[in-house]
């Protein structure tokens, strides 16, 4: 039995998106990551959510521990990504199930998805059947390659969405195969891109009165990220294809050495140096005790430290080695040199001083996976703060409250609609 | 269709971490002042050059990050100076710096007074660390941005004697800008309600932390620390590689083991010859196909040797595996799938008697054009134009040339 009064999300009267709301077809992360970010500004997010092709994010690793392998409420990625919002379940192969999407759309100001390019069409709800809905609609499409061009029914995911874009090619070591990014960074940043998509149409159509379709393709916007190497090769002939590309921790942009990720003291420690010119190298030879090697002439100019990097190199990670990663970016940046250690979660949720000192960090509890920390918004607003408005939903847990709320549908109405099958058999409901 | 921040004014403070984000205010039809210091912003510095030669005009980075806006010289830091800045935010609805925590109090422009001044104004401000707390006043780079908050950990080579690898891109500063983008546009929205702006600010250091995808939950609920893997996720054991070379690049793969997926796969291999070791009982389903993975994927990957990185690519997407080559930037924003939803985007440059091709619109709006009015401005190109629009008549436009304070 579906609870029929489940917490609600904090309100957040006067907040920019207060009085928006989302039908949000999302799933995995890139569109949850998105629909987060309107949730955490005052937007209404209803997660519109299925049994039959259950959100994987509420199946991924980490799991709470002792929980079931179907339990689709233990995933502590799906928590992370989904607060905020409440959920809804609805069966759209049931004709009365898509029916009240239709209604849900007709009520909404933003419908978002990030599905593969024909699914949508598949239901019947193309742009132009939304816009019957809701004139004013905004539809955001979030397929790895968009909904138009010839390629629009590649099946893409994170990796790959990197691996087209180039932004896998660009991560390595020269004259090795790529490293490329150990996660799905276009995911989060596919997410942030929707957001901004979705915000500047809410300005237009605040402005205009009129919606609009956004097809965001993440690997166009993912090309977006590597423009000065598409310049080098367009302007200078110089293709991007070649065994000096890319450049390793090096600089990206010009002389500056040292430059690079150096071993500390400890298993697989590590610890970021950047100097940027001669004023931050003679900083960088007074915080490591002027040694002698660093006296070199030849070493004053930043094109002298560039011709020997490799020498440099050795010479820091000699000095780096010897040194505690935190200890040695706090000297370091006491002489003014920009300097970070590698940190890994461990570091940034337990022991970064700035990340506490600013309480970036907040405990939540979630009936499933208990109590755990979550990031707070990003964007820091003086006047109309965000802020997370309560744990991830449990699927489908808001389902008669929102559509009684939303859609004025009674007991009686929402108990005939469950009898329809609408919220799926019970049969089917884990 | 209509430029959705059409009558829209933004000033823009160069600096490094906010550049993306007034291109993509500026690309979508905002006036964006690119205010400079005489000089030059430091990132004229950057390359690669056009024809490699450096020179302020010919950065290729500022030509990237600069599309469609102007570029006014004014030293900020002198009283004259700031006179003209303050002239320029009367006329303007947003400004965007990123001058390091405590610049704007030092420079008699600290974000309470100009707020005070210009009520409607929205400031978006980043900084390293943020303007509080024990590291606010620590200098960052891209590199040590992107490796102090958490990004780097995950990427690099199975082989752990090399350190963690950057990704290249300079990906710290996009992902401020994206951030910063969203505070913007929250406040700008807000204005619409309320008439009044507000301060936005950004931290990379925040803005990087949450952009790791499992980072978080993993230690959260798992205590789990993630080990990077060559090009694939890091996780908390070791995975089956997922990059093969090609002959003339690499694929990634990963094993999708549903009916559809399966059978093109092992037709595929039939049309080689090479069926037989993906056929028996132990393909039967999907739970057993995906316990031999490690039998499949080395496999596939010896397979994909022979083919060009391409050809290896469409024919997978074609039988129902989601596979994908590993493309170059070059080569992406010139891929047939992009030209046909006319991503890529060319850019007259007139001192050069030619266009270029540049990176397009990041999404496609059908009401809201996203277009490169124009390249990247030459170091103070529009400092008379801008100065001349405020009201400075010629006389006034020279003596302040004269003391150096405008350029």
């Amino acid at each position: 039995m579906i609870d029929s009064d489940p917490p609600r999300p904090i309100p957040l009267p006067g907040t920019p998106l207060d009085g928006i709301r989302v039908c949000d077809l999302t799933w995995v992360l890139a569109g949850p990551q998105a629909t987060q970010i309107l949730a955490e500004f005052g937007a209404d997010v209803i997660k519109v959510e299925s049994v039959r092709n259950v959100d994987d994010a509420r199946m991924y690793p980490p799991r709470a521990e002792g929980a079931a392998p179907d339990d689709v409420n233990a995933s502590g990625y799906h928590a992370l990504y989904n607060r905020s919002k409440r959920s809804i379940r609805l069966d759209v192969r049931n004709p009365a199930g898509l029916d009240l999407l239709k209604r849900l759309i007709a009520v909404s100001d933003v419908v978002v998805e990030n599905f593969s390019s024909r699914v949508l069409e598949n239901w019947g709800l193309t742009y132009e059947e939304m816009q019957r809905l809701r004139p004013d609609i905004i539809y955001c499409s979030m397929a790895g390659l968009g909904h138009r061009g010839r390629d629009r029914d590649h099946q893409t995911f994170g990796p790959t969405v990197q691996a087209l874009s180039g932004l896998t090619y660009l991560s390595g070591l020269p004259g090795r195969e790529p490293a490329g990014y150990g996660y799905s960074y276009m995911d989060n940043t596919g997410g942030y891109y929707a957001a901004m998509a979705i915000l500047t149409a809410i300005f237009h159509r605040n402005r205009t009165g009129q919606g609009q379709y956004l097809d965001l393709a993440q690997v166009e916007a993912a090309i977006n990220l590597t423009g000065p190497a598409i310049l080098e090769a367009e302007v200078n002939g110089r293709p991007n294809r070649r065994p000096d590309l890319p450049v390793g921790n090096r600089s990206q942009a010009g002389p500056a050495a040292p430059f690079g990720i150096y071993p500390a003291a400890g298993d697989d420690r590590w610890i970021a140096i950047s100097v940027l010119d001669d004023e931050q190298w003679l900083a960088f030879r007074r915080a490591i005790g002027e040694p002698d090697w660093a006296a070199d002439l030849g070493l004053a100019t930043a094109e002298g430290r560039r011709a020997r990097q490799d020498e440099l190199d050795a010479r820091v990670a000699a000095w780096t080695r010897e040194h505690d990663a935190h200890a040695a970016m706090h000297l370091l940046q006491e002489h003014g040199v920009p300097a970070g250690v590698v940190q890994d979660a461990e570091d940034l949720i337990e022991r970064d001083e700035q990340h506490r000192a600013r309480g970036f960090f907040e405990w939540m509890d979630h009936p499933v996976i208990g109590r755990t920390r979550y990031n707070r918004p990003v964007a820091r607003l003086s006047a109309t703060p965000g802020q997370i408005r309560g744990r991830a939903p449990l699927h489908g847990e808001h389902t008669r409250q929102v559509l009684g709320e939303v859609l004025g549908l009674d007991g009686a109405a929402l108990d005939a609609l469950e009898e329809q099958g609408a919220f799926y058999p019970t049969s089917v409901a884990r | 269709m209509t430029a959705p921040f059409e009558g829209v004014r933004v000033v823009e403070i160069a600096g490094d971490e906010v550049a993306y984000c007034g291109k993509l205010f500026a690309n979508q039809g905002a006036d964006v002042v690119l205010v400079e210091p005489p000089g030059g912003a430091l990132a004229r510095t950057y390359g690669p050059f056009a024809d490699d030669k450096p020179d302020p005009n010919g950065s290729l980075h500022t030509w990237h990050y600069h599309t469609s806006k102007r570029s006014a010289v004014v030293d900020i830091t002198t009283p004259a100076g700031r006179a003209v800045l303050l002239d320029l935010l009367g006329s303007a609805d947003l400004l965007i710096e990123s001058q390091g925590t405590g610049w704007m109090e030092r420079n008699e422009l600290a974000c309470d007074g100009l707020l005070e001044r210009f009520p409607s104004l929205v400031i978006g401000s980043v900084t390293p660390y943020g303007t509080t707390g024990p590291y606010a006043n620590y200098a960052a780079t891209d590199l040590t941005a992107l490796s102090m908050g958490g990004l780097v950990h995950q990427c690099g080579y199975d082989d752990h004697s090399i350190p963690p690898i950057r990704p290249m891109g300079y990906q710290a500063w996009h992902t401020a800008s994206h951030h910063l983008y969203i505070a913007c546009m929250l406040a700008l929205i807000g204005r619409q309600a309320t008439g009044r702006g507000q301060h936005a600010e950004i931290s990379m250091h925040e803005a990087i932390t949450p952009t790791t995808e499992f980072m978080i939950p993993m230690w959260e609920t798992g205590r789990n620390i993630l080990q990077r893997q060559t090009g694939r996720h890091a996780y908390d054991f070791i995975t089956e590689p997922a990059q093969f070379p090609t002959r003339d690049g690499y694929v990634y793969m990963l094993l999708k083991t549903d009916d559809t997926g399966w059978n093109g796969l092992v037709d595929w291999l039939r049309e080689h010859d090479m069926a037989a070791s993906l056929e028996g009982p132990q393909f039967e389903d999907r739970t057993l196909r995906q316990e031999q993975s490690a039998v499949v994927m080395p496999l596939m990957g010896a397979f994909a040797a022979d083919w060009s990185a391409e050809e290896f690519y469409y024919k997978a997407q074609s039988i129902g595996q989601p596979w994908a080559m590993i493309r170059t930037p070059d080569e992406a924003v010139r891929a047939p799938h992009h030209v046909d939803r006319g991503f890529p985007q060319q850019v007259e440059h007139p001192e050069r008697g030619r266009s270029y091709t540049y990176a397009g619109a990041p999404w496609l709006a059908s009401a809201t054009p996203y277009v490169i009015r124009r390249r990247a401005p030459n170091l103070g190109e529009h400092t008379a134009e801008v100065l001349t629009e405020l009201g400075y008549d010629a006389s006034r436009q020279d003596a302040l040339r004269a003391m150096g304070v405008i350029a």
